[in-house]
């Protein structure tokens, strides 16, 4: 079973549309949703948990449609959202307390476990958290319900290298489970390249790529050349070129790099930029 | 939706605790100096909008989004705060019946006849102001509901105001005849509009985009 199947997803505000999203996320895997602001990350994690309404398409969450009695659905997510939205006036003891009634499968000893390794104080008020505080307790909560699937909207950004590097340990520690899934949006490419099975970028509502990561990796190559080069190169296995006081960074398809040229490794964030570079000059 | 009521005391101890303190001290002015009904009416109203206060509150936290990934229904969601409204004016007839009587009985002033109208029209003042201005809320968001529920009642009460004044209408005779029965008719017609508004705010954030 896929924990999430988005087939021809579509949403238009003003002049934003999120165009025909197709995506797959297996069980037991973690997706890396990434793309610049404003490239459809949120807008993607707002139709999936059906808080705005979709112009077209479908959604399937854990095997049901996610227009299908979404609350029952929800007892199995963990959401963790940019501004994490917990009431600045509640302190960690009384969000335990909201969340045990709140979900009916809620492990206090767990959330008990998660603050303790956060080292977050049970009396301080949310308010009073700074944003590493914050996101940690958002994070707690959204483990400590026995999630079969995490849905996390940039819940590494703003948080220093340290905890952002606990953080994902968490997530990779969650994964181990077979029948765990995250999916993770990020504009921090090299978070999301650390921890993720699968990436798929978007630019401007658009999907550009939906892949393993690690084929990406087999699959493409930079090469550093001249223009002299660059001209003798397959047109069709140049996917994106840059140019630069050196001469070109060319990305291209990893087996039609003649053999004389020196190629290195594409890293994800490399790679998004070069396709999108591409798409804007289109 | 234990979980959201739990949460809505939270903010409203957090928040509110002022209002309530009003309400008491207002409550036992009102018991003590004659022709009370500013003191004891006009915290009323002000504790009856302190729903919407909690809902400004979850705007700026950005509860709503949150709520709205717990396994909670947009239904379950309105209907906390219509309950929270409910409880609020329960606790408000309570604590002003509860003075109200004290204060009769040390002034030797003790009247039922006095004291239980007083009580009943306690209902719409607690409650009315939330089932006006709730369906707003939840269509608008709080900042722009709060406009356009000004401009309606503005516009309400401009509409009143010059039909009266132009004698449109003359309806003291037919309200006279209505005055012995005017408590039951207000708390009837509080309770009506009451589940009216739960329902419309229900349909409205129903189809509003968080």
């Amino acid at each position: 079973m896929n924990a999430i199947e988005i087939k021809s997803l579509t949403k238009t505000y003003g002049d934003f549309t999120l165009d025909n999203l197709n995506l797959i996320l297996p069980q037991g895997t973690i997706m890396g949703l990434i793309g610049e602001n404003g490239a459809g990350k949120s807008t993607t994690i707002k139709l999936i948990l059906d808080m705005i309404k979709r112009d077209g398409g479908t959604v399937t969450l854990l095997g049901k449609d996610n227009k299908d009695n979404l609350r029952l659905t929800k007892e199995e997510i963990g959401v963790v959202l940019d501004d994490v939205g917990i009431s600045e006036c509640l302190t960690t003891a009384q969000v335990g307390k909201i969340m045990k009634l709140t979900y009916s499968n809620w492990n206090q000893e767990t959330y008990e476990s998660y603050l303790n390794f956060f080292s977050l104080p049970r009396k301080k008020k949310f308010k009073e958290f700074s944003r590493g505080m914050k996101m940690k307790l958002g994070i707690a909560v959204a483990l400590s319900h026995n999630p079969k699937l995490l849905i996390l909207d940039e819940a590494t950004s703003g948080l220093d290298p340290v905890i952002r590097d606990e953080i994902l340990d968490i997530f990779c520690e969650f994964t181990r489970d077979e029948t765990h899934s995250i999916l993770i949006s990020s504009h921090i490419v090299s978070d999301l390249e650390k921890i993720c099975d699968f990436v798929a970028f978007l630019h401007k509502g658009k999907l550009l790529l939906c892949e393993e990561k690690d084929a990406l990796k087999d699959q493409y190559a930079i090469v550093r050349c001249s223009i002299e080069q660059l001209s003798n190169f397959e047109a069709s296995a140049i996917i994106s070129t840059k140019k630069n006081a050196y001469g070109f960074e060319v990305l291209m398809q990893r087996d039609k790099v003649p053999g004389n040229i020196e190629k290195s490794s594409v890293d994800i964030e490399q790679l998004f930029l070069f396709m999108v570079k591409e798409v804007d000059a289109k | 939706m234990k979980g959201l009521l739990l949460k809505d005391w939270y903010a409203f101890k957090s928040y509110c605790r002022a209002t309530l303190f009003i309400v008491i001290l207002f409550a036992i002015i009102g018991g003590i100096v004659e022709e009370n009904f500013f003191f004891v009416f006009y915290p009323c109203i002000f504790a009856g909008i302190s729903t919407m206060n909690l809902l400004a509150y979850e705007e700026r936290d950005k509860w709503e989004q949150y709520a709205a990934t717990l396994p909670y229904t947009k239904g379950q969601m309105v209907s906390s705060k219509y309950i929270v409204s409910l409880c609020l004016g329960g606790a408000i007839v309570l604590i002003n019946g509860i003075i109200q009587l004290i204060c009769m009985i040390f002034l030797n002033t003790y009247d039922i006849d006095k004291l239980l109208p007083l009580l009943f029209a306690l209902i719409p003042l607690t409650l009315l102001p939330a089932a006006f201005l709730l369906p707003f809320v939840f269509r608008f968001g709080v900042n722009k509901g709060r406009i356009a529920y000004y401009i309606v009642i503005v516009i309400f009460c401009g509409a009143i105001g010059a039909l009266l004044s132009n004698e449109v209408i003359d309806l003291s005779d037919k309200v006279s005849l209505l005055l012995p029965y005017v408590n039951v008719i207000v708390f009837v017609a509080t309770v009506i509009i009451y589940a009216l508004s739960w329902g419309l705010s229900i349909h409205f954030y129903k189809n509003r985009e968080i």
